[in-house]
């Protein structure tokens, strides 16, 4: 299997994911972790999942770092500090979003719907994967119209890490 | 209107559905020796998987009718180039059986071998069943639950009444959102699927700000109308993501997350909605008009796979006209 090496920033991204990841665990949420990176070098928003806090399915990792980053982007701090962005949605065409496993079906069409183009995340999502697990959401270029621009994803980036991390979680749920 | 079930491809009734593999059939030289090539059959060549393939049919034609035996089922009794090889010899007037000792017993009775098409999978529906039958006999057990749904015949009258109301107050709230903002064209309502009483209505909110998190105001582009309207529920659950302020009524539920509810939606929603429905698993989802690229028909049909955790009813075409107005 041919998995593609990362330079050293991104190790560095997967490695803050990770740490959301593990925050997720121990909030007794399924230990998914998330960062949107902005021109390769801001760290724009962190998201780990939040479905039982909430009490809301579609809190995933994914989605609530999609909500952080739109929260700080419209925030006056922010705009002081980027003067020369004008609008908010040309922000997501520059980012790239580092993630412990592959995003599913939705998150796959809300990263297209907010036209970021790129994912690398850590394991494959056998269940409900939207990158070639079980649907290609990200690629089909049929969906250009109702959802955005298709989304390039690289997988297989600390792979065991990623696994153990859901074991565990399984493992707390299941004590037997 | 025109009720639609959105159901899996298995039960299309298209040819492919139906899964037909290339098998060898012969004619019986005598009905008296029916009964002794079937064992002779049965016992080499069991039909072991394909209960609903019927092994006998009568072919009629001028100089009477005659009984036709299935031999071989291609890919369960055959390899490709095994069936090959014998379609060869069927060309050239040599037997197909020379070469196969164990049905030395019954070789004198069989004649006139032809190449025939076989179902291998069993029909599921009626329309399904009667494609069969243009290639070979099979039998149908009907499951009237998959025909009802298939037909939409499970719906009385005083369901189509409270189908309708529901959709119509869709369409009214997609109207309140369009004074909000003329994109705001789809509206959504959440029902419990026992009551009908209203949980949630929600219309488009990607151009319309409301409270992420903190007093920040955003007009948040994943706020399509079916998004609002299941972190409403979670919201009338003590949970959710926004504050919709004055924008939209929140009640108060106890389901737990949106199992047992059905949901109205004005139009076919995009594929991070269908799973976002998947997710929450919804028990049904009625939708007005189809939408290029959407989930639950047009592009994918999310809730007939295999593959994801959960699969539930969606009917397309409640009020179409009106919902393709809006």
């Amino acid at each position: 299997v041919f998995i593609m090496c990362l330079d050293d920033a991104s190790i560095k991204w997967m490695e803050v994911a990770f740490n959301y990841a593990e925050h997720a665990l121990t909030n007794g949420e399924v230990p998914v972790g998330c960062v949107i990176v902005f021109n390769n070098s801001e760290e724009l928003a962190v998201g780990r999942n939040r479905v039982n806090e909430l009490k809301n399915a579609t809190r995933h990792a994914e989605l609530v770092a999609i909500d952080e980053a739109l929260e700080k982007i419209n925030s006056q701090l922010w705009r002081n500090e980027h003067p020369n962005i004008t609008d908010s949605s040309e922000v997501f065409k520059n980012c790239v979003l580092f993630v412990t496993v592959e995003p599913c079906i939705m998150c796959c069409a809300a990263l297209r719907a907010m036209k970021i183009p790129k994912v690398v995340y850590g394991c494959n999502n056998e269940r409900f994967g939207g990158c070639g697990s079980v649907l290609s959401i990200h690629s089909d270029k049929l969906l250009d119209s109702s959802l955005g621009p298709v989304l390039s994803s690289i997988g297989g980036q600390q792979t065991l890490r990623a696994i153990n991390l859901l074991k565990d979680f399984y493992k707390q749920d299941n004590p037997n | 209107w025109n009720l639609q079930t959105i159901y899996g491809n298995e039960y299309s009734p298209s040819k492919a559905a139906l899964n037909l593999v290339k098998s060898i059939a012969c004619s019986i030289v005598n009905k008296k020796f029916a009964s002794i090539i079937l064992k002779c059959l049965h016992e080499n060549y069991p039909m072991t998987g394909l209960q609903h393939v019927k092994r006998i049919r009568t072919v009629k034609s001028t100089e009477g009718d005659c009984l036709q035996v299935l031999v071989f089922v291609g890919t369960k009794h055959l390899h490709a180039s095994e069936l090959h090889v014998l379609e060869t010899n069927m060309e050239t007037k040599k037997s197909p059986l020379d070469s196969i000792q164990s049905l030395n017993e019954i070789k004198e009775y069989l004649t006139s071998f032809v190449p025939v098409q076989v179902p291998i999978v069993p029909p599921l529906t009626r329309e399904q069943f009667e494609m069969c039958q243009l290639y070979w006999p099979v039998s149908f057990h009907e499951n009237k639950a998959v025909s009802q749904l298939m037909n939409c015949s499970l719906f009385t009258d005083a369901d189509y009444c409270i189908m309708e109301s529901n959709m119509k107050l869709a369409i009214q709230t997609a109207a309140a959102g369009k004074l909000m903002h003329p994109s705001a064209n789809v509206g959504a309502v959440v029902v419990d699927s026992v009551s009908n009483s209203v949980i949630a209505t929600a219309y488009d909110l990607r151009n319309i700000p409301c409270e992420i998190n903190k007093g920040i105001m955003v007009a948040h582009p994943l706020n399509h109308a079916t998004m609002v309207a299941i972190d409403l529920v979670a919201y009338s659950q003590g949970g959710g993501s926004y504050n919709y302020k004055d924008l939209l009524k929140m009640n108060d539920n106890s389901n737990y997350i949106c199992t047992n509810l059905t949901l109205y939606v004005t139009r076919e929603p995009c594929i991070m909605c269908c799973m976002a429905l998947l997710h929450s698993r919804i028990k049904r989802v009625f939708y007005g008009t189809s939408f290029v690229g959407g989930g639950f028909g047009s592009s994918y049909k999310l809730n007939t796979i295999k593959e994801l955790n959960h699969r539930f009813e969606v009917f397309q075409g409640v009020l179409e006209n009106e919902c393709s107005r809006l």
